[in-house]
């Protein structure tokens, strides 16, 4: 493999999971926040909030971790070397 | 050609060969074997043991209100006893009442009538002794008269 | 050097090697089998001596195993509702159990005091044909029970709002295995890539942190995997009025 591609390959998986990671952040904040705001109002539903919370923090999750497995992709599996 | 060249090459990230459907089988020979393990007996034991407790409760519900019945039967058997006890109460009372005035009539009646009685007798004892009163004094006083006259 | 063994040799580890094993002329990646009999072993034999003894007052392991049976009872009827979810229930717990005793078998031992002449051993489901076996078993079961559920009428769900959905729902099938398959590879890989550069870097008391994090999201990946599935096969056989 050339060196550019090796430098493409790098930048790119570096782009890959940060910018990957931007999306999920903020929505990860937001359903957070939603989930502090329902406990606040409803304490007693503090259980099944938070079961819920996790679940869709998981599905957010999945997307940093397609990012992820781009980066993995350039980086052990490159299709270009 | 990209994604082929991915997916071909020996030795990766994302080989994937006949590990896939080995792998597959291999789930589905578990997934039966977990079920005639776990699945079933556990299962078995577990339904047991909430029809059992379903039963019971159940049970436990039909004799809270047989319970329930009987309790309010007696209050009901209760209360009539105590409203026959009251009305004999009662009735005694009026009758140990009438008694009462009967007898204090009879009473009366017979204290008025030997009242009555010693009076008419009183009077008569009274007219007869002045009566004889009366007659002793006419009889004094032909005496008296009669000796003045002797004397004279 | 080349670029790719630069970077392994580099961090010392070992991505995307594998212990090839040649069966006939097929090859298979011999580390997920022997992980994976190990794991399962342990699970089977854990499971055998609960269910030895099944008393009508649960103590000890049985309790244990009640309550998993419970659990799983719980997920699969609330996904997949109360006609039929018996069938589908040893279905879904077998994918919660297989799913979760990989990932904590993965993260738990330390298999790499186990030196293999290439590769090292790991969590089978940091493999990805054990992810893409397991989605793809997913997607054959959401059809199974569609089809003999509602026969024919099964495919009235690609057209069910409107006729208007039939590209998106036939697209959905494809991206439901495929979203399944690189979520839990993923989130396997990440975890033991991260755990391994840490331990690089820093092998004393900073990587046990990650590993709980990292023993935290195998479990509720293990619970993601288990409730799609069901939640997949329950809008398969879900009527439709």
């Amino acid at each position: 493999m050339d060196s550019i591609t090796s430098a493409a390959s790098v930048v790119a998986a570096g782009l890959a999971v940060g910018l990957g990671a931007i999306g999920p952040g903020l929505g990860q904040g937001n359903a957070a926040q939603g989930a502090v705001e329902g406990i606040a109002r409803q304490p007693e539903a503090e259980g099944k909030i938070r079961g819920t919370l996790l679940l869709s923090f998981a599905f957010m999750e999945s997307l940093t971790i397609y990012g992820l497995v781009v980066a993995l992709v350039l980086l052990f599996a490159n299709p270009f070397s | 050609m990209l994604a082929f060249s991915i997916f071909a090459t020996e030795g990766g990230l994302f080989d994937i060969n006949a590990t896939l459907p080995l792998m597959a089988i291999q789930v589905v020979a578990l997934t039966y074997l977990l079920n005639s393990l776990f699945f079933k007996p556990v299962g078995n034991v577990v339904e047991k043991r909430e029809r059992y407790v379903s039963s019971n409760l159940k049970e436990a519900k039909n004799k809270l209100v047989e319970v329930e019945k009987l309790e309010a039967d007696l209050l009901s058997q209760l209360q009539s006893a105590r409203t026959e006890a009251l009305k004999i109460v009662n009735e005694a009372e009026k009758d140990s009442d009438k008694l009462y005035q009967e007898a204090v009539e009879l009473a009366n009646n017979e204290a008025n009538a030997s009242k009555e009685k010693s009076r008419l007798e009183i009077e008569s004892q009274t007219s007869s002794a002045r009566k004889q009163l009366s007659d002793q004094a006419d009889e004094i006083s032909e005496l008296i008269v009669n000796k003045l006259i002797q004397s004279k | 050097m080349s670029f790719n063994s630069l970077i392994t040799n580099f961090a010392e580890l070992e991505v995307g090697q594998h212990l090839y094993w040649q069966i006939g002329n097929i090859r298979i990646h011999g580390q997920v089998f022997l992980t994976s009999w190990i794991l399962l072993g342990a699970l089977l034999v854990f499971i055998s001596l609960g269910t030895k003894k099944m008393e009508n007052d649960p103590k000890g392991l049985q309790n244990l195993l009640e309550f998993l049976w419970d659990y799983i009872r719980d997920l699969s009827r609330t996904q997949i509702g109360e006609k039929v979810y018996r069938d589908w229930m040893p279905f879904i717990g077998t994918l919660f159990l297989f799913v979760f005793v990989s990932n904590w078998g993965g993260a738990l031992i330390p298999w790499r005091l186990i030196k293999l002449p290439s590769g090292e051993l790991g969590a089978p489901t940091a493999d990805i044909n054990t992810t893409i076996a397991l989605a793809l078993l997913v997607s054959l079961s959401y059809f199974y029970a569609g089809l003999s559920n509602k026969g024919w009428r099964y495919f009235e769900y690609y057209v069910h709002p409107t006729p208007i959905m039939l590209p998106f729902k036939i697209l959905e099938d494809f991206t439901k295995p495929l979203s399944l398959s690189f979520r839990l590879f993923g989130n396997i890989l990440a975890d033991e890539l991260v755990v391994s550069v840490l331990v690089f870097l820093v092998p004393l008391v900073l990587p046990i942190p990650v590993m709980f994090l990292g023993l935290f999201t195998s479990a509720i990946q293990a619970l993601i995997f288990a409730t799609l599935a069901a939640y997949y096969i329950g809008e398969a056989v879900e009527e439709h009025h």
